[in-house]
């Protein structure tokens, strides 16, 4: 999850929904020290309780106050100042609260998430796909990419980028932009330190209409080959490194030990494509922005007035194809695609929003046809009433308002929390869309999104109440005077099927949570192949200016290790251009000299003599590195088991000659050993075929360092920062944390997902329980003449429970095999996200179709129970 | 009941004020009557019973200090006046009248 979510309360306060809903019921006078109580009382609570009892007895209290607030609405005497019966059947419909509190807790609480859900979702797609951008007369961007017959490739080479920009005439300004960061090491401050920046054309903030807020964006001259280097900060950068001191333009920052002056500071949020730290011009000096190799680069520009993309697109073709009669190296089945920017940002969202919707959609819905479904139960029992009124001259309207008041209230209040859930939702919802959008901000209650929680909650009301209404007063009077005992067959036909869908869709939803959760215990205990606990990782550059040759790289760190080994805590260090897990590296291609087994793709590690003993990973044939394998010495290496299975079927991998192509040129090296595989990029892909050689022979200047320590990891850390400053102040120690983390990062995507798809799968199964409770329920009273009149005759009251038992269980069966049917169709769709588990797990499948069947079998025991005890004389009596 | 009798709910919360005697507010009653009848209530029903006989002359309130666990907002203290004494020994009495040689039939 991203860190916008609008839930988590801000220094351990109380929900904020919750307390929003407080401020709303309470008056203006009392509000404080309602308030202050509620936060003192819910803090202690937390103290002792902790956090989640505490935050649900605060949302139970604002629920309070916010049925006392609607008991109290002055409606009444409105009503009787304005005489009017419709008012009267309006403020009559609270009454619904009263007469079924428990069933309409429960509705009032799906209908609300189902709102809350949906205005959220409403007002997330609102800002991201209409909102425009954040920037002057946002409609004129463009961004253009690269295809390559046709197929978006994106990026475009540095001299595309003059080309395009001289010769189509549809742009006024054309920039160009490195989509990706790039890290810099940052001295000439307090501490050196690593930070994100990226390089732009002298003209980008111009051309996207953001200027800076201090000193000035860059010139064409910053843009000409060795003109002196300069920088733009980030706002969020400035704040952080500079504390927003104003004085900051003219100070020079050393980037990778080359001085840069700081001209300007962007905008604050402004953002796009990428997050940066700073931005310096593009030059043909540097970066390959004069190479017609390097597709390093993504276009934004400004149409001229009145031009649209399309007439922009015409122009760009009409060049695409110059441009490929002009250069050998320029492929006639290249092209450029202008998109307007906003619809290019936001088209990786299209699709989930759009399934999100409908997801949010769905629960509005289940909650609908409940409270439906509880109208139509009650209808019965009040038909008596509702004909005697009708006899008396009640117009038929007046009894269809009644019902619709009743669902009108329902929706109502499910609208009020509604509105104030959407607020925490938003952030649920922008995670999970992993929502990145410039201007998006964080959420907040907007006008819209109220207004939609609004015509929601009417809506949905209205649409409870309709069919009940329609099916009360479509009998005739007489049909109804006398229905006083009948049944109603449609109403119960309809609930079942409710009970039913409602059983089946948690069935689905709960498979594939549980397949997922097996995912997930599955990645999480899965065997990485070397320990990961204990170990404490961190990533050093070694700057080229200070560092020329190997020798220095290699005397530096073997004098870090010997330092760090000194610490008592510190049991073994590995150095490595790259650690499994944290880093996955580049893949090189790999071949045996000897023999014609194919090419393979290995990850390729250049390590210390005491990566494999730190990391523990075992030395299977052979020898490890030792301290002779030198630069000078032969060129060793050492085979991971897969990968010396793979080019040596016979087993004799060892003082084999192995081939590594790289950058053009082959180097030949002497197999010394085999150690067993490990998983590098990740828990769940197969371990990697992998080439190990010393660091000492081929060493890098960015060096991954994991240390297996003993004791306090924090004393550690400070402890390795110390031995690097010893060593070089203007090295900074980047990227610290435990292996530990690195491997609960991996799956931490994962179990949101699991989270989210577990609270929503419960939803509708919470729902089918009690309306199989309320179903049978009112089967029971229904019968209960007939069930006394049985018991009189000597009916064994077993019997009877047996039967309404049965009722029960069966509904929940079909639901469960209809569940089961639709989850086994389904779960192929799981597939691609599945870990260790089948997509036909029986375990998984077994699990939750006894635990749902369990769980309708416990909510018929009730009503069950209560035909037993009826009463022969209440039974015979009762005229419902 | 009449106009000036206390109902139930009112009597525990009057009790509760009484009994805190200096600490009474709405958070420190609720503990109070939740710890002496086992019954757990909500905030919301205590502030208004104690909101409506502070109307009827029954209790008299005033703000303390604001502190930080309560978000810096100040709590209203409250106290019993004597003609809340005086009603809750009226009922009290009465009570006992009426079961005065009722024991028996529990």
């Amino acid at each position: 999850m991203t860190g916008h979510s609008g839930n988590r309360p801000t220094s351990g306060g109380p929900p904020r929904a919750a307390s929003l809903m407080v401020r709303v019921t309470v008056p203006p006078p009392e509000r404080t020290e309602v308030l202050g109580d509620l936060e003192e009382a819910y803090r202690s609570r937390a103290a002792r309780l902790g956090r989640s009892q505490a935050t649900l007895w605060y949302w139970s209290q604002a629920g309070h106050y916010l049925l006392r607030a609607l008991l109290a609405l002055p409606l009444a005497p409105l009503h009787a100042a304005f005489g009017s019966e419709l008012l009267g059947e309006l403020w009559r419909g609270r009454r619904v609260f009263r007469a079924a509190p428990f069933f309409s807790a429960v509705v009032v609480a799906v209908m609300a998430l189902g709102i809350g859900a949906n205005t959220a979702m409403f007002d997330t797609a609102r800002k991201a796909l209409l909102e425009p951008l954040p920037f002057a007369e946002p409609e004129r961007l463009v961004v253009g990419r690269t295809t390559f017959e046709g197929n978006l490739n994106p990026w475009a080479t540095g001299p595309d980028y003059l080309e395009y920009r001289d010769r189509v005439d549809a742009f006024q300004d054309l920039a160009s932009v490195m989509p990706f960061g790039q890290d810099y090491t940052v001295t000439g401050g307090a501490r050196p330190e690593r930070a994100r920046g990226t390089a732009v054309s002298p003209n980008y903030f111009h051309t996207v209409g953001a200027p800076p807020v201090l000193g000035r964006s860059f010139t064409e001259v910053d843009g000409l080959a060795g003109a002196a280097d300069v920088m733009m900060l980030s706002h969020g950068y400035w704040i952080r490194r500079f504390r927003g001191d104003l004085s900051v333009v003219g100070q020079t920052l050393v980037l990778d030990g080359d001085p840069y002056e700081i001209v300007g500071v962007a905008a604050e949020g402004f953002f796009l494509f990428e997050e940066a730290d700073f931005w310096r011009p593009m030059r043909p000096d540097r970066d390959g922005a004069a190479d017609r190799r390097f597709h390093n680069w993504l276009f934004v520009g400004r149409l001229s007035p009145g031009i649209d993309a399309g007439q922009a697109q015409a122009q760009a073709d009409v060049v695409s194809a110059q441009l490929a009669e002009a250069y050998a190296d320029f492929p006639e089945v290249k092209g450029l695609l202008v998109t307007p920017l906003h619809s290019m940002l936001v088209e990786g969202y299209r699709n989930k929003i759009a399934m999100l919707t409908l997801a949010v959609g769905l629960i509005l819905f289940i909650a609908v046809a409940n409270v439906a479904g509880m109208f139509l139960a009650r209808a019965p029992a009040r038909r008596t009433e509702l004909s005697v009124r009708a006899a008396l001259g009640a117009s038929r309207g007046r009894l269809i308002s009644q019902l619709l008041s009743e669902g009108l209230w329902i929706s109502g209040v499910a609208g009020l929390i509604g509105a104030a859930l959407a607020l925490t939702l938003e952030g649920v919802i922008r995670g999970l869309l992993v929502l990145d959008l410039p201007g998006l901000g964080q959420p907040s209650l907007s006008l819209p999104a109220l207004g939609t929680a609004l015509t929601l909650a009417v809506l949905t009301g209205l649409a409870a109440g309709v069919y009940p209404a329609l099916a009360a007063s479509s009998q005739t009077l007489e049909s109804r005077l006398r229905g006083s005992r009948g049944n109603d067959r449609g109403g119960t036909r309809f609930r079942s099927l409710l009970v039913s869908g409602q059983v089946a869709l948690s069935v689905m939803l709960l498979i594939g949570s549980g397949l997922l959760l097996g995912s997930l215990r599955q990645a999480a205990s899965v065997d990485a192949g070397f320990e990961a606990d204990g170990l404490l990782t961190a990533e050093i550059e070694l700057p080229s200016t200070r560092y020329g040759g190997p020798p220095e790289v290699v005397d530096v760190l073997s004098t870090l290790e010997a330092d760090l080994l000194s610490l008592p805590s510190v049991e073994g260090i590995a150095m490595a251009n790259n650690l499994p897990l944290r880093d996955p590296g580049n893949w090189y291609r790999v071949w045996a000299r000897s023999n014609d087994q194919p090419e393979s793709s290995f990850a390729y590690r250049t390590v210390s003599p005491g990566y494999f003993e730190t990391l523990g990973i075992e030395v299977l044939a052979g020898r490890g590195f030792g301290p002779a394998d030198v630069r000078g010495a032969p060129e060793v290496a050492l085979l991971s088991e897969g990968a010396a299975r793979r080019l040596f079927p016979e087993g004799n991998a060892i003082g084999q000659t192995v081939v590594q192509g790289a950058f053009g040129e082959e180097r030949l090296k002497e197999v010394v050993g085999i150690v067993r595989d490990v998983r590098q990029s990740d828990l769940e892909s197969d371990p990697a075929f992998a080439l190990y050689v010393p660091i000492a022979q081929r060493g890098s200047r960015l060096v991954r360092l994991a240390i297996r320590y003993e004791g306090d990891r924090a004393a550690v850390a400070a402890a390795l920062r110390e031995a690097v400053r010893r060593l070089d102040p203007n090295v900074p120690v980047a990227g610290v944390k435990t292996m530990e983390d690195v491997a609960r990062d991996l799956v931490a995507g994962r179990r949101s997902v699991v989270t989210a798809l577990t609270l929503y799968a419960l939803l509708p199964l919470l729902m089918a329980a009690v309306g199989l409770y309320a179903l049978l329920a009112y089967h029971v009273r229904m019968q209960r003449r007939e069930i006394g009149i049985r018991l009189a005759l000597g009916a064994r009251p077993g019997e009877l429970g047996a039967g309404v038992l049965y009722q029960g269980v069966r509904l929940g069966a079909v639901g469960v095999g209809l569940g089961l049917l639709g989850a086994f169709a389904l779960s192929r769709l799981l597939t691609r996200f599945l870990f260790g588990v089948g997509h036909h797990d029986p375990v998984v499948f077994g699990t939750v179709a006894l635990g749902v069947l369990g769980l309708t079998l416990v909510s018929t025991m009730l009503p069950a129970r209560r035909a037993l005890r009826t009463d022969l004389l209440v039974s015979l009596r009762t005229e419902t | 009941m009449g106009r000036d009798s206390l109902g139930q709910f009112e009597q525990l919360v009057l009790l509760a004020v009484v009994r805190l005697n200096d600490g009474a507010y709405a958070v420190s009653i609720m503990d109070e009557i939740e710890q002496r009848t086992g019954r757990p209530t909500a905030h919301g029903a205590v502030h208004v019973a104690l909101k409506r006989m502070e109307k009827k002359g029954l209790v008299l309130s005033r703000l303390g200090a604001p502190t930080s666990e309560r978000g810096g907002r100040a709590k209203r203290y409250y106290e019993h006046t004597p003609l809340a004494l005086e009603q809750l020994t009226s009922q009290r009495d009465a009570l006992l009248n009426m079961w005065d040689g009722v024991e028996a039939a529990r």
